[in-house]
């Protein structure tokens, strides 16, 4: 099933705001970070940085800025908003 | 005494506080992890004990760190709690304040760097805040120490305050997640009938949100199958209520649904949205594409600071004290007190030389610390893990196995302690393995030794390229490692927070570099005094007696043992050997050594020597080789103590001497093909 308005966030061009769909794709250790952090489902989220050659991606909530591997930011659903 | 502690989620200031609070000294810095076991120390005026606890962001720990904090509440309950919470991210941190009031233990809430949330934008109701959450909350600047003391008398004045009648801190679960909690509650009740009601509570709703250390907790208390059974008959519950979430979802999302409405009263950010000085920073330290030569071009102004700008000025001249005034005073002295000519020996060539011969070395020491705390200080360290996580990647660690690595140019044994911060076992465990390839500040007075005599105009260059080696050697053992049966693969990953850069304070950077140094002087007085006794004896011992020809002594008849076997490697003499065997005790012990064989008054005079027993490519082989070949004796026992094996203790030695060999060997063989001697 693929719904046309999800996205990957690494698609997401640095500084758009997008909208956090589920994390259910994510490890489990990976998606407790996450959410001890603040961040769960139906959370915004904005893109700050995009590594080069592949590496980590600086996203940014609510003032917290956060470095994850593009691979797991690849496994967030994401909406635009 | 009574127990305070300090709980609050990762960089919030619980140490800067401590630091403040009482008479111990805790090292600070500005990135999640600093703190990974509990710190005890006394109050100012002596009234209670303070412990300071590894931040966690709630008492489900993730990591061993953090499995800290849930153990203590349960071992040792403290007397009252400070939770200091980060006012710049206070509906986060206020997750973890939930879990501390179920606890139901007298606290109060040092609200934290009010002026990072101001300069923000955000403002904090504290009156509303303290009010819903029926605790004191003060605001603070643990930094500074601004509002340290009130917080103090709030919590001399917390009993009185508990005393009444007050309802306890309490959120609905809804019924079936109550119904659980209550059975649970009741039998733990009846198992611990000491306790308070409210701490059974907690330890039920713990058990429900899936708390694996309260989880060996309670089978110790019930019986496990019971407790299984009780679970399980909640999870089916909630999902025949036409739930989604497990119960351990359930309960956050309960909490943080409570959270969140009480942080949109308490708080008032209308006035929030510049983009802040951080992000500017920012831009340029974590650019994609410069960030990484930025990190180097540092890394390399330090060793020139280090080396070139500072620290051999300064070190000439405690050379120059101890060679001169302190040696032949001593001399005098002791000829004055009609000492004999064993003692005089014993003291001037055996201790003066030894233990004085590092000692001149403190100047690079403390610099290289210094450098450390600022990276450390600023949060420019977090930027480092995630400019080389997609080394690290690549290799099979993660960017956070690079914060060991950094601290490990200081001394490797905090840095194999600091690997408790990464969550992945696998990869903690080869952390603490290849932390020893970092070149500790033990390990300089050898290169300075060494490169100031054969390489004197390149001697940043040699000694960062040195620097360097060891963490190209970690890096490839890193990825040889991890794709052998030995460690298992397991899922990856890296989340790094990057907090707010600061202006490191002055006061702080001294005091960190201050306590260094203090451990690298106490080891001057204790390790490496010993080490130089026992050289010096050892020396001028022999089978004839005191007072043979060195050559002739037990060190030579050791060394000679083992002479040999270095020969492929350029340095197969007894000298070279010996110092490489005490020096395992602690490196700096190898230049000890070195003073007390070639019995040299002066670091020029020693230099001399060092030039007619080495040749420039044996010395540099002899670095190598010192930079790899053993953890020290302190290292060995924390990773031991850390590993919880003395399997991997004894590994960490055997591999390290390997590679050291094999490197050295190469580097000389090599060396000598291509036309140096």
């Amino acid at each position: 099933m693929y719904l046309c308005s999800n996205m990957q966030l690494t698609a997401i061009p640095s500084g758009h705001s997008v909208r956090i769909h589920s994390l259910e794709s994510l490890d489990l250790l990976l998606r407790r970070r996450l959410m001890d952090l603040g961040i769960r489902e139906g959370t915004t989220i904005s893109i700050t940085r995009r590594g080069l050659w592949g590496g980590p991606i600086i996203i940014e909530y609510k003032g917290q800025f956060i470095g994850i591997r593009q691979r797991e930011a690849r496994l967030l659903e994401v909406i635009g908003s | 005494m009574n127990t305070i502690a300090l709980f609050g989620n990762p960089n919030t200031g619980k140490t800067s506080l401590f630091n403040k609070l009482t008479r111990s000294y805790a090292s600070v810095g500005n990135w999640a992890g600093v703190t990974v076991e509990k710190k005890v120390g006394t109050l100012r005026d002596r009234s209670a004990l303070l412990v300071d606890l590894p931040g966690a962001y709630s008492l489900h720990p993730l990591s061993l760190d953090e499995g800290v904090t849930s153990r203590f509440l349960i071992d040792e309950p403290p007397a009252s709690l400070i939770n200091i919470v980060d006012a710049s991210q206070l509906e986060r941190n206020l997750y973890l304040t939930v879990q501390l009031l179920e606890y139901g233990c007298p606290m109060v809430i040092g609200l934290n760097m009010i002026d990072v949330a101001r300069g923000r934008g955000i403002l904090i109701n504290e009156q509303l805040l303290a009010a819903e959450l029926g605790v004191p909350v003060l605001p603070i600047i643990a930094r500074s120490g601004q509002g340290t003391r009130a917080l103090l008398q709030q919590l001399t004045d917390l009993p009185s305050l508990h005393d009444g009648a007050k309802a306890s801190f309490r959120l609905d679960y809804g019924s079936i997640i109550e119904n659980t909690a209550l059975t649970l509650a009741e039998a733990i009740q009846a198992a611990l009938p000491e306790r308070a009601p409210q701490y059974a509570r907690w330890v039920a709703l713990q058990l429900i949100e899936g708390n694996p250390v309260v989880e060996q907790y309670a089978y110790s208390l019930l019986p496990p199958e019971w407790i299984r059974q009780q679970l399980e008959l909640c999870s089916t519950r909630l999902t025949a209520d036409n739930e989604e979430s497990t119960p351990a979802e359930h309960l956050r999302r309960i909490r943080t649904q409570w959270i969140t409405h009480l942080y949109n009263l308490a708080a008032d950010h209308s006035r929030s949205g510049n983009r802040t000085l951080t992000e500017k920073v920012d831009a340029v330290f974590t650019h994609p594409l410069f960030g990484i030569p930025i990190f180097l071009l540092m890394m390399f102004a330090i060793f020139k600071l280090t080396f070139d700008w500072a620290g051999n000025l300064l070190a000439d001249q405690i050379d120059a004290l101890i060679a001169g005034p302190i040696s032949s005073g001593a001399t005098s002295l002791l000829q004055l007190l009609g000492a004999s000519a064993f003692t005089q020996g014993l003291i001037v060539d055996g201790i003066i030389a030894g233990v004085g011969g590092v000692l001149v070395f403190m100047p690079q020491i403390a610099i290289l610390f210094l450098m450390i705390s600022l990276v450390e200080d600023s949060g420019y360290m977090a930027r480092i893990t995630l400019l080389m996580d997609r080394m690290m990647e690549y290799v099979g660690l993660n960017g956070k196995a690079f914060i060991p690595f950094i601290i490990g140019f200081g001394c490797n044994v905090p840095a194999v302690m600091a690997a408790r911060a990464i969550e992945q076992r696998r990869e903690r465990l080869l952390t603490i393995l290849l932390v020893p390839l970092m070149s500790c500040s033990a390990r300089l007075p050898v290169y300075t030794l060494f490169a100031g005599v054969f390489f004197a105009r390149h001697q940043a260059v040699v000694v960062m390229i040195l620097y360097l080696l060891g963490m190209v050697v970690a890096l490839g053992l890193a990825r040889l490692l991890s794709n052998s049966p030995l460690f298992a693969r397991e899922k990856s990953f890296f989340l790094v927070e990057l907090p707010p850069y600061r202006v490191p304070q002055p006061l702080s950077l001294f005091r960190n570099t201050w306590e260094k140094v203090k451990g690298f002087l106490h080891k001057a007085g204790t390790i490496i005094l010993a080490g130089s006794v026992a050289i010096w004896l050892l020396s001028h011992l022999g089978m004839q007696g005191y007072g043979v020809d060195m050559d002739h002594s037990f060190l030579a008849a050791i060394g000679g043992v083992f002479a040999p076997l270095l020969d492929p490697v350029g340095f197969g003499t007894w000298q070279a050997v010996a110092a490489l065997l005490t020096g395992f005790m602690a490196k700096e012990v190898v230049v000890s050594t070195m003073n007390i064989i070639y019995h040299a008054p002066t670091m020029e005079g020693l230099g001399l020597q060092l030039s007619s027993a080495f040749t420039a490519l044996q010395a540099f082989s002899f670095m190598v080789f010192v930079l790899l070949y053993t953890p020290c004796l302190a290292t060995v026992s924390v990773i031991r103590k850390e590993t919880q094996s003395w399997k991997w203790a004894g590994f960490s030695i055997l591999y390290a001497v390997m590679i050291a060999y094999v490197l050295a060997l190469l580097i000389y063989q090599l060396g000598r093909l291509i036309g140096y001697v």
